[in-house]
């Protein structure tokens, strides 16, 4: 299994969402980080063939990505599904299956092992105008892996979830992890930062790095930072440096810094995350983003 | 395929708003065939009763006992009205409606109708013996054209015959009520408008665009629209045809249809049940026209609201259009001639096509046909285009 993005590039009329990006994916996990406007969707939809590119391809196994064979392999999450409200979950999920062409014996099988998969049973002739937010995510799930895909793309799967959800949600995708490539698209760190295979970090179209996340996090051994500050002096500190975090404490403030360089003396190194590679490549200070 | 389009049809009816107006109309409708009885079967009971009563006696093969009886009783209330001598108080002992007044107008309207369709036969024989006479002399005039036509008169009229005597009031109203029709117009447009448009609205045509059997859908969506028409059709006629049955006892269904008064010279040659019949299959037509354009803009648009919008637009402009227009090209084209088309077979009418005379109601029918098989291709176009994706607010 091997899913090629050989230079692919995107212009929407004047802007240029995605430049060049090639990255190679095999069996696993695959993360897809980066900020609001990164080309993370784009290429998703490039990926699905639900939208051409400018310029590049994208393989499967060698083969052009598109046609009905490409679809038999390929299961999609789109970002906040509302899929129909008045279908039940379980006519929804037979109803994808008779488009996955799916026959109704072995749709009716699948679809009572999905239910079960995903923690709906017990609400599968439940309307899915009822559903919360964290119910139609596990259907969306449930439907993306109804033709037991070889490829997976996720967007945004966990967005709105709470905590209890989002843990719910990573652990179905570390199960289906292991025979298949998944990629996911998000912006909450803490989904990928356990489970990857690899993180690609995207950046104004761009690929910046793919590497795991170990990597990622080793790559900026030495620019995380914690300092005390006094709360007169935050508003100086959140101007001038990236704050992963602020902590207070007796009118005194522990403050997680990303830095390249040393922001005071008395600063200790702390040991990266993941977060920490987002906010390296992606944050911004107070004063390039104007928001406290 | 079979079960993609059982779902469709899902989508299509699990409308609260759809199935909250086809209640409503199904009330509405029946409201509006009681007060259609009231106005023309006689608005007191008196009346209808007796109404009824002396057609049940009536009815049936011609006999000349009964049709004695008939100009006798017409003969007895003519004199008392004419005497002046009658009581204007109600439920007169004697009277088959309550008044003497009202017997006659009764005897009269029966008298009028036996007299029809007793002739019927050799008025028909009458005027098939000048066609055919007429045929010979343009033959020998050099006038294949007309000679055409009074052959195809000649036979269009040939032979026929009422072999009974029945009542066809209950028909004739039915034919003519139209109110249903505008009812299953106003619920079409609700019910077809999201059959694309809300794949987008949803985001589910990303979803579903991901499957193998995408191409099949626009395909099972048309074949969904078409059945859900035929299913509201179907609903309505049906209840139109059971209340005006229980309202104006309807029968002759077996009858020939130029028993009806005002299908006295109509080219048809069929019963009055397959009159119906045939009604019904144009009205459906012209419903499939007019759902056709409905679904061809639902398939261009990403929001119901627009389908819905031009195709009340669409069909008010079809709608005034075949009120005011009248009988010229714009009625041949227009889809409501098929939704109003009792008065399409009342008359002997043609065209000439290649020289050949051609009953002039087959052209709107073939039309129809024609706007139905273009806008579904139309449909099926629309609804096979690869959406172009809008960037969502984050990409910007």
């Amino acid at each position: 299994m091997k899913l090629e993005i050989r230079n692919v590039s995107k212009q929407y009329s004047g802007t240029l969402a995605l430049d060049g990006f090639s990255a190679e994916l095999t069996c696993g996990l695959y993360g897809l980080l980066g900020p609001n406007g990164a080309g993370k969707t784009t290429l998703i939809s490039i990926i699905t063939t639900l939208l051409p590119p400018t310029a590049g391809t994208v393989l499967y196994n060698g083969r052009p990505a598109g046609g009905r064979d490409y679809m038999k392999v390929i299961g999609y999450l789109p970002q906040d599904p509302r899929f129909y409200k008045s279908f039940t979950a379980e006519e929804f999920l037979r109803y994808m299956a008779a488009m996955k062409g799916i026959g109704k014996k072995d749709a009716a099988a699948r679809t009572a092992e999905l239910l079960e998969q995903v923690n709906l049973t017990a609400h599968r002739n439940k309307k899915i105008g009822a559903f919360s937010g964290g119910m139609r995510q596990r259907l969306g799930i449930a439907q993306a892996i109804l033709n037991d895909p070889e490829i997976l793309i996720l967007d945004e799967p966990t967005a709105g979830l709470d905590p209890k959800e989002r843990v719910r949600f990573r652990n179905i995708i570390s199960r289906l992890s292991s025979d298949r490539i998944i990629l996911v698209a998000t912006h909450i760190v803490s989904d990928l930062e356990f489970a990857a295979k690899e993180v690609l970090l995207l950046k104004e179209g761009r690929l910046l790095k793919k590497a795991a996340p170990t990597d990622l996090q080793n790559s900026v051994a030495g620019k995380v930072w914690r300092i005390q500050a006094e709360e007169a002096e935050l508003e100086q500190y959140m101007r001038r440096y990236v704050i992963a975090n602020a902590a207070a404490s007796g009118g005194q403030y522990t403050l997680r810094i990303v830095s390249d360089e040393k922001p005071q003396e008395s600063a200790q190194p702390e040991q990266p995350r993941l977060e920490d590679v987002y906010l390296y490549y992606f944050g911004e200070t107070y004063e390039t983003d104007h928001r406290l | 395929m079979r079960q993609i389009i059982g779902y469709e049809l899902r989508k299509l009816f699990r409308n609260r708003l759809v199935l909250f107006m086809l209640a409503l109309f199904s009330v509405l409708n029946l409201y509006q065939i009681y007060g259609d009885y009231r106005k023309y079967a006689g608005s007191e009971k008196s009346w209808r009763d007796g109404y009824f009563a002396v057609y049940d006696e009536i009815s049936g093969p011609w006999d000349n006992e009964k049709i004695r009886y008939v100009l006798a009783e017409y003969e007895k209330a003519k004199a008392a009205v004419s005497s002046g001598n009658y009581s204007t108080e109600p439920d007169q002992p004697g009277t088959h409606t309550g008044y003497v007044f009202g017997d006659w107008g009764l005897f009269e309207q029966i008298k009028d109708d036996m007299e029809r369709m007793y002739h019927y036969g050799k008025t028909m024989a009458a005027l098939t013996q000048k066609a055919a006479d007429n045929a010979v002399f343009y033959e020998e005039k050099g006038n294949p054209a007309l000679a055409k036509q009074n052959r195809l008169i000649a036979e269009t009229y040939r032979n026929r015959s009422v072999a009974a005597f029945y009542d066809t009031l209950g028909i004739s109203r039915y034919l003519k009520y139209d109110f249903s029709t505008l009812l299953i117009l106003m619920l079409l447009i609700p019910l077809l408008s999201p059959l694309f448009a809300r794949e987008h609205e949803s985001g589910m045509h990303a979803l579903l665009r991901l499957t193998p059997d995408f191409r099949k859908l626009p395909y099972a969506k048309l074949a969904a629209c078409c059945t859900g028409i035929a299913l509201v059709c179907l609903f309505f006629f049906t209840e139109d045809f059971l209340a005006f049955r229980y309202f104006y006892h309807i029968r002759g269904l077996s009858q020939p249809v130029w028993t009806l008064p005002d299908y006295f010279y109509t080219p048809l040659s069929c019963t009055v049940g397959g009159c119906l019949l045939l009604q019904a299959a144009l009205k459906l037509l012209g419903f499939l026209v007019i759902g056709c354009v409905c679904t061809a803009f639902s398939a261009a648009a990403k929001h119901e609201l627009i389908p819905f919008c031009c195709t009340f637009a669409v069909a008010l402009v079809l709608v005034l259009t075949d009120a005011f227009a009248g009988s010229t090209v714009l009625s041949v084209l227009n889809p409501v001639t098929m939704l109003r088309n009792e008065a399409l077979f009342r008359d002997f009418k043609t065209v000439s096509v290649f020289g050949r005379p051609v009953f002039s109601f087959r052209l709107p029918v073939l039309a129809a046909l024609t706007e139905w098989l273009m806008l579904a291709g139309l449909t099926l176009a629309a609804g096979r285009l690869p959406a172009r994706q809008r960037r969502t607010r984050h990409e910007i």
